[in-house]
């Protein structure tokens, strides 16, 4: 990855071809921690040091536990957070060193769904006013004709047009979600990151809207980037996989590597804590133990080493790169590269005494 | 399957709940949460209780606690027999004595559910206190024990602390010691992991399954996650709009659903599968609950619906075999969903 990263550099400022549409390298976000004075200074570090890449028209799931950093992560990727340090080049274009100006017209190209639709819609206004704002803050067209892009947005995610001149507290939850994809879609973006997008719907909305989702990919070719905590469903939206663990990307590659041959312990235990939806398949748990550890003052070495049963010590030393395991398909780990990576004698299993 | 060892006390009902009905009584109106529910618990065994937020599945669990805040909620019919006693005409000073000592509840969120006033081991000790009559020395030390079975690491560091200083996994552990310390008959478990991550979740799961395995409680897990659902129970209640849909062995539930609400349940989880099929979703939403459907509640989602199933509501019909359901064309759901699952797609 940091070599790909390095070539992209050196490309310099010529056009990415559209396997390096979007390329993030040595991306930082910091937090000033509770307790931080200006003789002691102390971080959270939300993002730290991460590289990767985002292909146009692809889905990017993006995969860990809470605190891991994947929200801010999305939303230092679209400056709604100023980076820390690191680079975020969109098309070519630096977003760090852009002007507000110029960011303005560049947030027209990427948009955000928030996680929880009632607190991310205005509660004053209607729907018809929620989804007419973009037109109006990017100056686009007249009032008439905005009123008319908005109805057509409401028609293609689904929405009755009943709803139009409604408030969202008189929607139901899926119905509001609906809403912050039209808003989103307003003014055609390429890249939609999804924070967590179905995570407070219920089941079977769920269902329609990761299916609308997936329609208007296809209708307005999206890119997405799809954080979630449910790798079910991660599962089912990408094509390819980064798992987050502590700030740092610990493992990303194409959705079936990391699904069927997870190479970093963490990846292999989270996989292996999905609940199946099937009762004769007998699995053999990696159980891990202990929480994730606090970002303030992350572990040396191998962020993962306090929780890892394989570790080892030079695990507790090093922080491992990003190496590649198969095509496309990287994993910050010591043992990674090895025949121990897929041995399953590797993998302690379940020990709920500890 | 896992619950094998438990068959010696299977059979034996611990929890009855009949025609239960909770009805609450707001601005806009009556919101029947609650209709005419029955289930039973049986002793040791793990029941499932699924359905979609409103659906009442918290609201049953909160009145077998005699939790439901009156007003505006007001039971409106119906008994639950606990042991051969009716939990919702039992006097308050009865029920203290139930609650936290032969039932118990493990609540979602367990930073609200805490006292943040209290240090972690004041609040797994009190149920001991209150019920067993222990000295705090023999109550300290049974709390120890306890957050060690329950995997707190350096439990006696940890009983000094208050419950923000704590991680969720850790908080929703000490809300498992307190309901477990007094060794209940019944667990409630209302959604306990779904705050939680994944990792923790598989955790907690391993260590609700041990703590059966060794107290014999029965649980009454619900939650919306049919996975959690798979791994853990014996039966499930599927539950919508206020009422019980069906009732299920665990395995016939996920190979032969009969109520078409169930089975669209089923088809819309994302599972992790090679191929990616595109999901199947009910239409729809949950109907309003101050302006029910005449008829099946679940009709105007139906994929099966009928004349029939718009005109008339449906009883819950008992198939045998510890079976029911609430449809009027369930032997068509069996049919249409073999039929959809070899077409492998289920539009």
């Amino acid at each position: 990855m940091s070599r790909q990263a390095a070539e992209q550099a050196a490309a310099g400022t010529q056009r990415p071809e559209e396997q390096k549409w979007m390329q993030v390298s040595g991306l930082k976000k910091y937090f000033p921690a509770a307790g931080s004075t200006i003789f002691n200074r102390r971080y959270v570090k939300a993002v730290d040091d991460v590289s990767f890449d985002i292909r146009q028209g692809e889905t990017l799931g993006l995969v860990g536990e809470s605190g891991c950093g994947k929200s801010t992560l999305g939303r230092t990727l679209i400056r709604l957070y100023q980076p820390t340090a690191g680079e975020i080049l969109f098309d070519g274009k630096d977003l760090g060193s852009l002007g507000g100006r110029e960011m303005k017209d560049m947030r027209r190209r990427m948009q955000f769904i928030f996680q929880d639709p009632s607190a991310s819609l205005n509660p004053r206004k209607t729907v018809r006013d929620i989804l007419m704002e973009p037109y109006r803050i990017h100056n686009v067209g007249t009032e008439k004709e905005r009123e008319e892009r908005a109805r057509f947005l409401m028609d293609r995610v689904g929405l009755e047009s009943y709803y139009f001149s409604r408030y969202p507290h008189e929607m139901s939850g899926g119905q509001k979600q609906r809403v912050g994809i039209a808003r989103a879609l307003a003014l055609r973006p390429e890249l939609i990151v999804c924070d967590e997008a179905v995570s407070a719907l219920d089941v079977s909305i769920q269902a329609q809207v990761i299916n609308l989702l997936e329609e208007l990919q296809e209708e307005f070719s999206l890119t997405y980037l799809f954080i979630s905590h449910n790798l079910s469903i991660v599962h089912h939206i990408s094509d390819r996989v980064a798992v987050m663990y502590l700030g740092k990307i610990v493992e990303i590659g194409p959705h079936d590597a990391i699904y069927e041959r997870p190479a970093h312990p963490y990846s292999q235990a989270l996989i292996a804590a999905i609940p199946s939806g099937d009762r004769r398949e007998d699995r053999e748990r990696i159980l891990l133990t202990g929480d994730v550890p606090s970002p303030v003052n992350p572990p040396a070495g191998c962020r993962f080493h306090t929780r890892c049963q394989r570790c080892g010590a030079i695990c507790r030393q090093e922080t491992p790169p990003l190496r590649e395991v198969e095509k496309d398909h990287f994993a910050a780990c010591h043992f990674v590269g090895g025949s121990a990576a897929a041995d399953p004698e590797q993998q302690i299993t379940a020990s709920a005494e500890k | 399957m896992a619950s094998k060892k438990q068959d010696a006390g299977r059979g034996e009902v611990l929890l009855q709940i009949e025609h239960l009905s909770v009805a609450f009584h707001t601005v806009e109106g009556v919101h029947n949460a609650v209709r005419d529910v029955s289930y039973t618990v049986q002793k040791g065994e793990t029941l499932g209780v699924v359905g979609e937020s409103g659906s009442g599945k918290s609201v049953t669990a909160l009145s077998i606690m005699r939790l439901v805040p009156n007003p505006p909620g007001e039971t409106t019919g119906g008994k639950i027999l606990f042991d051969s006693r009716d939990l919702l005409s039992l006097p308050m000073e009865e029920i203290n004595r139930i609650r936290g000592n032969e039932i118990s509840m493990i609540f979602q969120e367990p930073m609200t559910s805490l006292n943040p006033i209290h240090t972690c081991g004041r609040q797994i000790m009190e149920p001991l206190l209150l019920h067993k009559g222990c000295g705090k020395q023999e109550a300290r030390q049974r709390a120890l024990e306890m957050m060690r079975l329950v995997g707190i690491p350096i439990p006696e560091q940890r009983i000094k602390e208050y419950p923000h200083q704590l991680s969720g996994g850790m908080r929703q552990r000490v809300m498992i010691a307190m309901a477990l310390i007094c060794q209940p008959k019944l667990l409630i478990a209302d959604e306990p992991t779904t705050a939680l991550d994944v990792t923790i979740q598989a955790q907690i799961l391993e260590l609700m399954k041990r703590l059966k395995r060794e107290l014999n409680s029965s649980i009454i897990m619900i939650t919306h996650d049919l996975g959690v659902i798979a791994e853990m129970c014996d039966r499930v209640v599927v539950m919508y709009a206020g009422q019980v849909v069906e009732i299920s062995e665990i395995d016939g539930l996920f190979d032969h659903p009969y109520h078409p609400y169930t089975e669209g349940l089923i088809q819309s989880i994302p599972t992790i599968r090679p191929d990616r099929p595109k999901l199947y979703s009910i239409e729809g939403t949950v109907p309003n609950p101050f302006a029910m459907p005449k008829g099946c509640s679940f009709a105007p989602r139906c994929r099966y619906a009928k004349d029939l199933c718009r005109e008339k509501s449906p009883a819950l019909e008992d198939l045998g075999g510890g079976r029911a359901v609430r449809c009027w064309c369930w032997r068509d759901t069996g049919k249409r969903s073999a039929g959809t699952e070899e077409g492998g797609e289920a539009q």
